[in-house]
């Protein structure tokens, strides 16, 4: 089990979606943590707590863009990664990212 | 049971003291009520706010291009108070409907090219915004 603890080790103030937009955009979280746990083949937990919060749009681009972009089927990316939100405040981003998974469709 | 209970009162204490109990009774029924009344009355105010200052911030935000970040962390934060003030006047088991109703929202809030450089004035997400806001105000009254 690979475990990501978002507000420790990528930024508690994650925002925007690229890197022209800041240094802890969603593509960079992505593709920094995101891609290479869940290539591994382990199932991967992310926490979504301690942060000073999330735009749509970042976690469109981190957890829609692993289906969208990244290659992976929208099956494989919910069976083998587990967001968590102990947080009451946490759970809508929970939320809103298994959304964005549910409903991004791959672009190539 | 309550045959039971008229009964034993009847045969036990004067008109006058049953009479006395029943009114003390139906006053606390009643400032119960009240209180509530205002509690809810006060909830529904401060969402109401926190609503009005989402929509003025928001069409203000996305009537514009670019990264604003001070706009753009009061919009994360007012959802947030705006999320726990649902929670409040709700309760835990908030109504699907204003779950998916505040989702909503936050995803024509802060989704798109929110917090992008390259983002543009949208003027029909504002619209929108202000069009979803006014939804979710009218179904909490």
């Amino acid at each position: 089990m690979i475990r990501i603890d978002i507000a420790t080790e990528f930024s508690d103030t994650p925002a925007g979606r690229f890197p022209d937009d800041g240094p802890f955009n969603g593509e960079f979280f992505r593709k920094k943590f995101l891609v290479p746990a869940l290539k591994s083949g382990d199932l991967v937990e992310v926490s979504m707590d301690g942060t000073e919060g999330f735009g749509s749009s970042f976690l469109d681009e981190a957890f829609g863009g692993l289906v969208r972009d990244e290659g992976f089927t929208r099956e494989y990316v919910e069976q083998h990664l587990t967001l968590i939100a102990n947080l009451k405040r946490t759970a809508r981003y929970k939320r809103l990212a298994e959304t964005y998974i549910r409903d991004a469709v791959p672009s190539k | 049971m309550i045959d039971v209970i008229l009964e034993f009162v009847k045969n036990h204490y004067s008109d006058a003291s049953v009479s006395a109990v029943v009114s003390a009774l139906v006053s606390a029924g009643f400032a119960i009520l009240k209180e509530r009344r205002e509690g809810r009355k006060k909830r529904l105010e401060s969402i109401d706010s926190t609503l009005e200052e989402l929509s003025a911030i928001g069409t203000r935000y996305w009537r514009a291009s670019g990264l604003v970040p001070e706009q753009e962390d009061k919009l994360i934060h007012h959802l947030e108070i705006l999320d726990s003030r649902l929670d409040a006047l709700l309760g835990p088991k908030k109504a699907t409907a204003h779950q998916d109703g505040l989702d909503q929202l936050t995803g024509w809030i802060t989704g798109g090219e929110f917090q992008t450089k390259a983002r543009k004035p949208d003027i029909q997400r504002a619209a929108t915004i202000k069009s979803e806001i006014k939804k979710l105000r009218a179904g909490l009254q």
